[in-house]
């Protein structure tokens, strides 16, 4: 379908030259974080930011994961990886599986007021989360949940919602309605076509979902920041490592707890590689 | 055997009626071909008769049975759609099979229902492989296999071959009326190609603008068109349109077209002849041509261009302020700019009203 | 008279319940909530005494408030602008190279996986890189360039800039991967008819492909935009509003004002001017969005 490959131009190497530089920009901070985590903090202090390790030592990444002060406790970021997972996993799938089924309802089931509904799911999509810190803390407390990782796994389904149904539905709105009318006229009912007929074609846009609910839970600050109590998520105690820190910097451990936490999410966006920029493009309110 | 039988339906989305108090009966065994424009409603009767929207008003019943509350699988109706509803997961036999599973239907009774609807649509090879591995036209034979197997008590087509070329058209024209004698239920068939409907219905429907403006046989429809409309949409190609006025020769009505006076032998008039008042003759294309034994001379005309169909020849002719189409034989030997002398079958004009476009 | 609903959409709209009550609590009502927050006298803990615009006018009359809305402007302008032009010709670049049959899968990996990364780590790493004695600053000076200045972050009058530059990093890809999907989406008889006119691919992009992008920037504008609206992290990571308050920002104020400071209705009453801030972008957007495709 493209155009055949065309001859290599001077005008060409110049372009190639400047996404490379480009390319550089962007891989910077990854490298640095790599040979930062990687260094004892003497080749640190003394030497290039920019140069690699001379003498590889994985000493920083095992004391991030597990020696590295924070406040009074020097467990490393061990305990936060478990508090965040925990959280993580079962809000990725309630938030999901809410957009699944709303995103699917909302468009292929002529509902009276499905326009309104998406109106406000958009607004939701912008709503800064300043706006509800307050009453969601005073919730959380009434129910006895503030601080828990049960609080927190509410929080997030909650408002991640918006995003999952604003994926879902722009994905399912691309689905023929003949596909749910014909399983209509063959019997199926609203649970029989998501299950035996929408869900089968669903699976890019379910992995686009996850992997975007997954990358934005485990990257949350803010709530976790508020509502996490004593035993708080990774991305918590990581800025304490770094910012809250008293005595000496340790420059080589708090690049290695970074490499850490941005790990999983990294990860992820590896495996759902394409889906993933995919993902972005149909989070936009189409 | 039963009858599908659609009584005074009412549908608006929003401001825009789609359909506007629309009655039709199909009796058991009958096919109707409901033909309009795009945008005329027919698709939406079709949903309303398969149950995929909700009426404002009317009822809808099969074999005697109100089914109008019901949801679309409880009708026991199929559909054969435009193309794009076969299950893109499944394969040909799961598409075909799934309306059974979910209904119930015993594992082996449904295989053999399948064996047998995909000898019949001679899909037996293709059974393993998903839509997108198929063509158009096999697509839509597991299409009409799904709808098949059901053993419904009504066919419901909404546009089936309309994304499909010519020739394959023309075949899975033949499929369809081949399955359906088989099965003897009702069907109604939509379509915006009136050849199409004129094929295969036993009778044809014409809609627009959410109302059915005539319902007869194709033969009746084609040679009696109840409205100018009608007249203009059913046949390829149109009925020629022509203003002319009523005039009462020696007590005989008869035409006043320029400087012509054009007898009307036989006509069968719908309301008392007014002498005077202004009418829009319509007249086929076959109707009009060189003179021969039994036609009316209209007097030598201009032969603006020349369109042959192979069979035979469309000419385009100037007469006076109009421009008519005439069909002549196969090889006319005249061109463009020649003035040849042109005669019509008047036995077989319609006349309308210009102002209602109803048939006078 | 309209017939019942069919039972399938009984059902769709049960299935609709949880939606709907997270919206409708966790949104709409907790907003309400925060709305009435904002007119009470509440410091420590949340009182039912009404004080009218009170809480407003503080924070309206407050010099810092009024100063993290414009640092929020500066440094939203700037870190929108950068994005989504060097996502535009990120994408530009990309396409072309791709008509010419060059493989440039390796590239979208390199460019989006700062999007994967989270704010707060974005900020930590650039806080790093911007170390002004440690950072890139040092190392660059060591190759010889004596006079290079990378120190921006901790000098009141730039440290907007190079926080909107680490944001930029962050958010760049998601510009990229909204402009190259336009990209892709044109149809490619107008290019072949481009060719054949003889109309160099520069004209091409310049007069007739990136003005059929407007619907792409409005999005990119708006996705990036709401980033900014909450962008909270990154300046907690990096500056945590200084040095002074020259990168406070209105999140931090209310966060501060609510939770460290223990002033609720003052925090509740600038979360609500930061969200009719928020309201103003989304409306336009939202009427465009909703007037152009009506769902099926």
């Amino acid at each position: 379908m493209r155009a055949r490959r065309a001859r290599f131009s001077a005008g060409e190497a110049l372009v190639w030259a400047a996404l490379g530089l480009a390319g550089l920009v962007f891989l910077l901070p990854l490298y640095v974080v790599i040979v930062t985590a990687l260094k004892p903090l003497a080749a640190i202090v003394d030497g290039s930011m920019l140069a690699p390790p001379r003498d590889w030592t994985i000493a920083p990444l095992a004391k991030a994961w597990s020696g590295a002060c924070i406040g009074a406790s020097c467990e490393g970021l061990r305990g936060g990886f478990l508090t965040s997972l925990r959280i993580t996993l079962p809000a990725v799938a309630g938030s999901v599986a809410i957009g699944l089924v709303s995103g699917y309802a909302l468009t292929q089931w002529r509902l009276p007021g499905a326009r309104l509904a998406f109106a406000l799911v958009i607004v939701a999509n912008v709503l800064p989360y300043q706006a509800v810190l307050l009453p969601v803390a005073l919730t959380l407390r009434r129910l006895g949940l503030f601080g828990t990782v049960e609080g927190l796994v509410l929080v997030h389904i909650a408002y991640g919602m918006p995003y999952t149904v604003l994926l879902f539905r722009n994905f399912f709105i691309g689905v023929p309605p003949e596909i749910v009318a014909a399983a209509r006229v063959d019997g199926a009912g609203f649970w029989g076509i998501l299950i035996h007929v929408l869900l089968p074609l669903s699976w890019p846009i379910l992995a686009v979902a996850v992997a975007l609910q997954f990358t934005a839970i485990w990257n949350d600050y803010l709530f976790s920041l508020v509502f996490g109590g004593p035993n708080p998520p990774v991305t918590v105690r990581l800025n304490n490592l770094i910012n809250d820190g008293v005595g000496t910097k340790e420059y080589n451990v708090n690049m290695a707890g970074v490499l850490l936490v941005a790990a999983p999410a990294l990860l992820v966006y590896w495996l759902a590689g394409r889906w993933f920029v995919r993902g972005l493009t149909l989070g936009g309110a189409r | 055997m039963k009858d599908l039988s659609l009584a005074d339906l009412r549908l608006a989305y929003g401001s825009v009626t789609a359909l506007d108090g629309v009655s039709l009966e199909i009796a058991p065994g009958e096919l109707v071909a409901l033909v309009g424009p795009s945008g005329c409603g027919k698709s939406s009767l079709l949903a309303a008769a398969a149950g995929l929207v909700d009426l404002d008003g009317g009822r809808v019943s099969i074999g005697g049975r109100d089914v109008t509350g019901l949801e679309p699988g409880e009708r026991n109706v199929s559909v054969v759609f435009q193309g794009l509803a076969l299950y893109p997961t499944m394969s040909a036999a799961r598409n075909v099979t799934f309306g059974m599973r979910m209904r119930g239907v015993p594992r082996a009774e449904a295989q053999a229902r399948l064996i047998e609807a995909a000898r019949l649509l001679r899909i037996e090879d293709i059974l393993d492989r998903r839509p997108a591995q198929l063509s158009g036209g096999q697509r839509q034979r597991v299409a009409i296999a799904r709808a098949l197997v059901r053993d419904p008590d009504a066919f419901l087509f909404d546009e089936p071959l309309s994304s499909l070329d010519a020739a394959l058209r023309a075949d899975l024209r033949d499929e369809i009326r081949r399955v359906h004698a088989r099965t003897q239920a009702c069907a109604l068939y939509v379509t915006h190609d009136q050849a199409e409907a004129m094929a295969l219905g036993d009778r044809l429907a014409v809609m627009r603008a959410g109302r059915i403006l005539q319902v007869g046989t194709p033969r009746e429809v084609y040679n009696r068109p109840q409205t100018a409309f009608v007249a203009g949409f059913v046949g390829a190609p149109r009925m020629n349109l022509v203003p002319a006025r009523l005039v009462a020769e020696a007590g005989v009505p008869a035409l006043e077209l320029g400087d012509h006076r054009l007898p009307l032998p036989g006509y069968a008039w719908s309301e008392p002849p007014e002498p005077g008042r202004p009418v829009v003759l319509g007249l086929r294309a076959e109707d009009i041509g060189r003179p021969r034994l039994g036609s009316h001379s209209l007097g030598a005309m201009r032969v603006v261009s020349l369109e042959p169909t192979g069979a035979d020849t469309l000419a385009r002719l100037a007469w006076g302020e109009a421009a008519i189409v005439a069909r002549l034989e196969r090889d006319p030997g005249v061109g463009a700019g020649d003035l040849v002398e042109i005669a019509a079958d008047l036995s077989r004009a319609s006349l309308f009203c210009p102002r209602t476009e109803r048939r006078l | 008279m309209r017939r019942r609903l069919v039972s399938g959409r009984v059902a769709a709209a049960l299935a609709l319940a949880p939606a709907a009550l997270l919206l409708g609590v966790a949104f709409y009502g907790f907003l309400g909530w925060t709305a009435a927050i904002s007119l009470t006298s509440s410091r420590l803990l949340p009182r039912a005494d009404f004080v009218g615009a009170a809480n407003y006018a503080a924070v309206m009359g407050d010099r810092r408030f009024v100063e993290s809305f414009g640092n929020l402007l500066v440094f939203g302008v700037a870190l929108v602008a950068t994005a989504a032009l060097a996502g535009l010709a990120l994408a530009v670049v990309l396409d072309w190279l791709d008509r010419r049959g060059r493989r440039t899968g390796l590239a979208e990996t390199v460019f989006l996986y700062p999007v994967a990364v989270s704010w707060l780590v974005t900020g930590l790493v650039w806080q790093w890189i911007l170390n002004p004695s440690l950072g890139l600053e040092r190392s660059v000076r060591a190759w010889g360039i004596e006079t290079f200045a990378f120190d921006h972050l901790v000098r009141p009058g730039t440290a907007l800039y190079a926080l909107a530059l680490a944001g930029a990093w962050h958010v760049a890809g998601m510009a990229l991967a909204v402009f190259s999907a336009g990209l892709r989406g044109v149809d490619p008889d107008l290019w072949r008819a481009a060719r054949v006119e003889g109309v160099g691919a520069h004209r091409v992009y310049l007069h007739v492909v990136l003005p059929m992008l407007g619907p792409h920037a409005m999005t990119v504008l708006l996705l990036l935009a709401f980033g900014v609206a909450r962008a909270f992290d990154l300046v907690v990571a990096m500056t945590g509003g200084g040095p002074g308050y020259a990168t406070d920002m209105p999140a931090l104020y209310v966060y501060d004002h609510m939770f460290a400071r223990g002033h609720l209705a003052v925090g509740a009453a600038a979360a609500v001017v930061l969200t009719l801030a928020a309201a103003a972008i989304v409306v336009p957007y939202l009427s465009l969005a909703l007037t152009r495709r009506r769902p099926a």
